[in-house]
C-alpha cells in the first residue's frame, strides 16, 4: 500500500517537471518566432504545434498513471481481501483440528490430525512469505522481541521437533517479520533438512547487536549451493519448495537492520547453518 | 463466572471459539455484528471482549474505541489484519492482546486466561467503610455520600485494585491507562489520583499511597 503510493506520487511529480519543462522550451520558440520579422509564420506554427503536442502527451501520462495507480489499489484490495479470508479459513481450521486433537481418545491414532495441522501451517507460512514478497517496502516496526518466547511459541507447530534456545537475548526487529524469518528457518530444517532437533544459539556480536545462530542437525547443503541460498527461486538441491523462504528471510533481515548468511557443515553443527545479527536491546 | 463478548462475523470460526471458551468454564455471547455487539454490551458489564476488525457493518477499532470510552472492558483482538498499521492501531486504542489469525487453541485460551487474570476485579469493592461500584462507575463513602467517577478514573483505579499489592510505576499507569498518548503528561496521572483520593475521601493516602519516584499502590487495609 505504502509504496503504490509513494510511487505513484513521484510518477506525478516526473511527469508535471517533464510538461513544465518541455513546454516552456515550445513557448519560448513561439515567442522566438513571434518576435522574427523573416519566416516568423514557420516558427509560430511549430512552437504552436509542439506545444499542443506536448500538452497532450503529458495528460495522456497523467491519465496513464492514474489508470495504473488505480489498477494497483483494485489489485492490493483484492490480495488483502483475500489473504484475510484465507487467514480466517486457515484459523478455524486449525482450532477445529486442535480441538479435535485435545479431545481425541489417548489410545487413537492421531496422525491424520498431526498431518492437517502441519498442512496448515505450511499454507500458513506460504502466505505470509507471498504477502512480505508482494509488500516489498510495507512498514516494518521496531519492538522489543524475546527471541526465547518466539522460538517457544513457535516450536508448537512443530511438536516432533526439539527447539533448545542456549543464552537469553531480546532483540529489536518487528515482532511479525521476525517470526516470519524463525518460522522459514524451523520449517527449512524439518521439511528439507528432515532434521528432528534445532539448537539455536543467542550472544552479544559487539556494537549492540545480537548474534543468533540457528543450527539444525538435519542433512544440511551442499556448500556449492550455499552462495546461491537467499535468492529469489534459489532452492537447496531439491525440487520442493518455492525457493522463496529464505530470500524473504534475507530481505526482511536486511530490512531491520541487520544480516543473514548461511553456513556449511561443520563439527559442532552437522546440518544447516543460519547467522542472523540484528539490533539488539542493550 | 467471567462473562466474555466473542464477536466474529466467520461462523465456523466463531462456533469453535464459543465452543471451546465455555469449556473453559466462561460465559460466552457470541455475536457477528457491531450492531448485535453493542447491544450486548449496554445489556451489562463484561470481563473481556474479544474482537474481530473486518467485521460486516464496520471496523472492530471503531467498536473498541466505544468500549474503551465508556466502559472498564478490557479487549482483545483476534484478527487477520496483521500489518504494522493495524498493530500499531489496536495498541494505540488501547487492547490488552492483539493475536492475529491463524493462532494455536492453546495461546488463545492463555491470553484470554491472562487477560482475566490481570484485569479482572470484583463489581463492587469495599475498603474501610468505603463502597466502589466498578460497574456503575460509583463510589459511596460511609456518609452514604456517592460520588461518580471517569471512565479513566475507574480504569486507572481498576488498574491499581488488580494490581494491588504492587506498587504501579507511572509511566505504566500512563501506557496502560491512556492508550500511549505519548503527549500526555505524567501530571494527568496525578490529577487522576487527586480525583480519586477526593471521591474516597481518602486525603491522608492510605488507600492509595504514594510511592516517592515510583507511582501508586492500592493499600485497602491502609499503607499510612
Amino acid at each position: 500500500m505504502t509504496r503504490s503510493r509513494s510511487h505513484s506520487g513521484l510518477h506525478y511529480v516526473i511527469a508535471a517537471v517533464w510538461l513544465a519543462v518541455t513546454v516552456s522550451l515550445a513557448s519560448w520558440w513561439l515567442s522566438v518566432g513571434l518576435r522574427l520579422t523573416n519566416r516568423h509564420r514557420m516558427f509560430v506554427w511549430e512552437g504552436g504545434t509542439f506545444i499542443v503536442l506536448l500538452v497532450a502527451g503529458g495528460v495522456a501520462i497523467v491519465l496513464a498513471i492514474r489508470r495504473e495507480h488505480g489498477r494497483r489499489q483494485a489489485i492490493e484490495a483484492f490480495f488483502m481481501s483475500f489473504t484475510h479470508d484465507l487467514k480466517t479459513s486457515l484459523a478455524s481450521i486449525q482450532l477445529q483440528a486442535e480441538s479435535l486433537r485435545e479431545d481425541w481418545p489417548e489410545a487413537a491414532p492421531r496422525e491424520p490430525l498431526d498431518r492437517l495441522l502441519h498442512d496448515t501451517v505450511r499454507l500458513q507460512i506460504q502466505l505470509e512469505n507471498s504477502l512480505f514478497v508482494s509488500q516489498p517496502d510495507g512498514r516494518l516496526l521496531r519492538e522489543r522481541v524475546d527471541v526465547v518466547s518466539t522460538f517457544a511459541r513457535l516450536a508448537q507447530d512443530w511438536p516432533e521437533l526439539s527447539v533448545e534456545v542456549r543464552g537469553s537475548e531480546s532483540v529489536i526487529a518487528d515482532a511479525r517479520a521476525f517470526e516470519a524469518v524463525c518460522r522459514n528457518l524451523l520449517q527449512n530444517a524439518v521439511v528439507h533438512g528432515g532434521a528432528a532437533r534445532v539448537t539455536v544459539s543467542l550472544a552479544p556480536a559487539g556494537s549492540g547487536r545480537v548474534r543468533m545462530t540457528v543450527s539444525d542437525h538435519g542433512r544440511g547443503v551442499s556448500a556449492s549451493i550455499l552462495p546461491s541460498l537467499g535468492e529469489p527461486f534459489a532452492k537447496g538441491g531439491e525440487a520442493r519448495g518455492t525457493g522463496m523462504g529464505l530470500f524473504v528471510c534475507r530481505q526482511l533481515v536486511a530490512r531491520m537492520g541487520g544480516s543473514l548468511t548461511f553456513l556449511s557443515a561443520s563439527a559442532e553443527s552437522p546440518g544447516f547453518t543460519a547467522m542472523l545479527e540484528l539490533p539488539g536491546t542493550r | 463466572m467471567p462473562r466474555v463478548l466473542l464477536v466474529e462475523d466467520d461462523q465456523s470460526l466463531g462456533r469453535t471459539l464459543h465452543e471451546r471458551l465455555r469449556k473453559e468454564r466462561l460465559e460466552v455471547e457470541w455475536v457477528q455484528t457491531i450492531a448485535a455487539a453493542e447491544a450486548a454490551l449496554a445489556s451489562g458489564r463484561w470481563d473481556l471482549a474479544i474482537l474481530d476488525v473486518k467485521l460486516p457493518d464496520g471496523s472492530g477499532f471503531g467498536l473498541a474505541r466505544r468500549i474503551k470510552r465508556e466502559s472498564l472492558t478490557p479487549i482483545m483482538f483476534m484478527t487477520a489484519l496483521n500489518s504494522a498499521e493495524n498493530r500499531l492501531e489496536g495498541f494505540e486504542i488501547g487492547a490488552e492482546e492483539y493475536l492475529p489469525k491463524p493462532f494455536h487453541l492453546k495461546e488463545f485460551i492463555l491470553r484470554v486466561r491472562h487477560v482475566l487474570a490481570t484485569e479482572r476485579v470484583a463489581d463492587v469493592v469495599a475498603v474501610q467503610g468505603r463502597e466502589i461500584d466498578l460497574s456503575a462507575l460509583t463510589v459511596t463513602t460511609p456518609d452514604g455520600q456517592r460520588s461518580f467517577l471517569q471512565v479513566r478514573d475507574g480504569r486507572l483505579l481498576k488498574l491499581l485494585i488488580a494490581s494491588a499489592p504492587a506498587v504501579v510505576d507511572r509511566s505504566d499507569i500512563l501506557t496502560r491507562v491512556w492508550e500511549h498518548d505519548q503527549a500526555t503528561p505524567t501530571r494527568a496521572v496525578d490529577n487522576a489520583i487527586v480525583r480519586l483520593r477526593q471521591a474516597l475521601q481518602d486525603d491522608q493516602g492510605e488507600i492509595i499511597r504514594s510511592v516517592r519516584g515510583v507511582g501508586y499502590q492500592w493499600t485497602p487495609e491502609g499503607g499510612g
